[in-house]
């Protein structure tokens, strides 16, 4: 069975968290992204991060193996607001919400509260305090960067706390009232959970575009733009697409998918396809354009 | 000594980029410590602030698979500026290629901790908190290490060892280029786990629909205000969807009610 799929045996809501174990779970959360990897994310360390709760709503040892399992799925946890998806997605756990309903709310709850810690911090916060802070620093005076550090670090601190304090309560006063309809309930979280991985799958892998040109009537033509012409994000969804159908449909194993978007990323770099700081060594002619 | 306190300084940077507050590994904040070993505060606040508005300038596609590097770019900025006499700007541009070599060996990481997902992912199969632990703090010191490695390694002869790595990344730039591409494709197959562990293949439509909602709200707005924004139309999608159930449901229950045989089967 694949580590995390199932349904829970015990399905009894369990008792509330209580501040001790909460206030665990908000210093556990500064660790969230330790071992951030590129398939699933900040998963290992949100799992680790949720274990205290985790153990005190499932009492049951193959209930907790479960819950554990699918905690270690994609999650991203890097921004400071990431606790408030780690409230909610304590708050499912405790009424023993069906499998689908808590990913589908983790999925969604940790990118937006990710998306928004993210543009908070660095669209408002940080360039707002670094502009002032820079050009204390720049003509010496130490108190620039006292402030900056003090700023970005108080902020971050208080964001933590609150927000995982106010998805838990939240969460819990909605799962209450939610879970009384449970097949609903996942049907509309499972919509939304999916919704939001096609979202995603455009957003997420934004970093990488083919940064090549090609000659077109004596003009030089972006391929990235001409793929985006065509339909933009194009490169992840047939990914995506192919990936897909080797986990599905050709059962292959988690390390052949690895493998492969490995190989198409050093294939690649060798051929210059997708730019950045270092060139290929290979004298390509895109790559002299 | 002076190399293993800086050493020390570029580990514990290097984990606050991942843990914490994530605010000491800044560049205005880790150059000015820098500047401090280095017995040059004044130059250590003045690279800082010209490091911390290039970064800032860079698009935030760029920003983000970039900042990674910005310990090593922090370091040898403040090591270039102290020990070879360039002004602030002129070392942030030499010092550039650190920021690339950081990048890389972060990406090489993103790919490398698949090992270290698949022991947690044996750990939660035994409940084995402290395997879990393992898993997910080992990676994490070991990048600092490689970090801090680097950073010793290039102390002594900072224009040299700059120089060094410039002709490295020429040559071999590319591999990490390699690694970066896949670290950046890779959260594709967390997403098509994630897609099967929903039974997606019911509901097709809502996610071509979340994808084209992205694509439209990513052409105007920033990527996180379009990931924020496709989060609350899910939101609004999946309760939607719930009363629509819900509607269903108990109109289904009052009809068999209605007809009095399938209420009262019995």
């Amino acid at each position: 069975m694949v580590v995390g799929t199932g349904k829970y045996t015990n399905t009894n809501e369990a008792f509330p968290l209580d501040r001790k174990t909460l206030n665990q779970i908000f210093v556990r959360s500064f660790f969230a992204d330790a071992s951030h990897n590129g398939e699933t994310g900040s998963s290992a360390g949100w799992c680790w991060a949720l274990l205290p709760g985790l153990k005190q709503i499932h009492k049951n040892e193959e209930d907790l193996a479960l819950s554990m399992g699918h905690e270690l799925e994609y999650v991203s946890a890097a921004s400071p607001m990431a606790t408030l998806a780690m409230g909610v997605t304590l708050a499912l756990e405790q009424q023993k919400c069906d499998l689908e309903t808590i990913r589908s709310a983790r999925t969604v709850a940790s990118a937006a509260a990710d998306s928004f810690g993210t543009a908070l911090f660095d669209y408002v916060i940080v360039p707002v305090s670094a502009v002032g802070c820079c050009s204390l620093a720049a003509n010496g005076n130490i108190a620039g960067v006292l402030l900056y550090f003090a700023v970005l670090a108080v902020l971050s601190v208080l964001l933590r706390y609150v927000m995982l304090y106010y998805g838990y309560s939240k969460g819990t006063r909605a799962a209450e009232s939610l879970c009384r309809h449970k097949d609903a309930l996942k049907q509309g979280a499972r919509m939304a959970g999916i919704f939001m991985l096609g979202a995603m799958t455009f957003l997420f892998i934004r970093g990488l575009q083919p940064d090549m040109y090609l000659p077109n009537n004596y003009q030089m033509v972006s391929f990235a733009d001409a793929l985006e012409s065509v339909l933009p994000g194009l490169l992840p969804l047939g990914m995506l697409g192919i990936i897909w159908h080797m986990l599905t449909k050709k059962n292959r194993s988690l390390l052949m998918c690895v493998l492969l978007l490995l190989a198409v990323g050093m294939l690649g770099a060798l051929l210059g396809l997708f730019g950045g700081f270092f060139i290929s060594p290979l004298h390509l002619p895109w790559l002299n354009l | 000594m002076e190399g293993i306190l800086i050493a020390l300084v570029v580990f514990l940077l290097a984990m606050d980029q991942q843990i914490l507050t994530r605010t000491l590994h800044r560049p205005l904040v880790a150059c000015t410590i820098f500047g401090m070993l280095l017995s040059n505060t004044a130059i250590g606040m003045a690279v800082g602030a010209s490091l911390e508005m290039t970064l800032l300038s860079f698009d935030t596609a760029r920003y983000y698979l970039h900042r990674p590097g910005s310990v090593l770019y922090s370091c040898f900025a403040v090591l270039l500026a102290v020990k070879a006499g360039m002004n602030a700007a002129e070392a942030a541009g030499v010092a550039l290629v650190f920021l690339g070599i950081g990048c890389g060996i972060a990406h090489l990481f993103d790919v490398g901790s698949l090992v270290f997902l698949q022991q947690a992912r044996k750990a939660a199969e035994t409940r084995d908190e402290k395997k879990l632990t393992m898993a997910n703090f080992l990676p994490l010191v070991l990048r600092a290490l490689i970090f801090a490695v680097i950073a010793f390694a290039g102390v002594s002869q900072a224009e040299n060892f700059t120089t060094a790595m410039e002709t490295f990344g020429d040559r071999f730039g590319w591999i990490l280029e390699g690694f970066a591409a896949a670290g950046a494709l890779l959260p594709l197959v967390g997403f098509a786990v994630l897609l099967r562990n929903l039974s997606a293949k019911d509901m097709p439509g809502a996610f071509f629909a979340g994808f084209a909602c992205a694509v439209l709200a990513g052409s105007t707005l920033s990527f996180e205000a379009a990931a924020a924004v496709c989060a609350l139309l899910a939101f609004g999608l999946g309760a939607f969807a719930y009363h629509l159930n819900l509607n269903e449901t108990s109109s289904a229950s009052a009809e068999k009610t209605k007809k009095g045989d399938s209420g009262k089967w019995w």
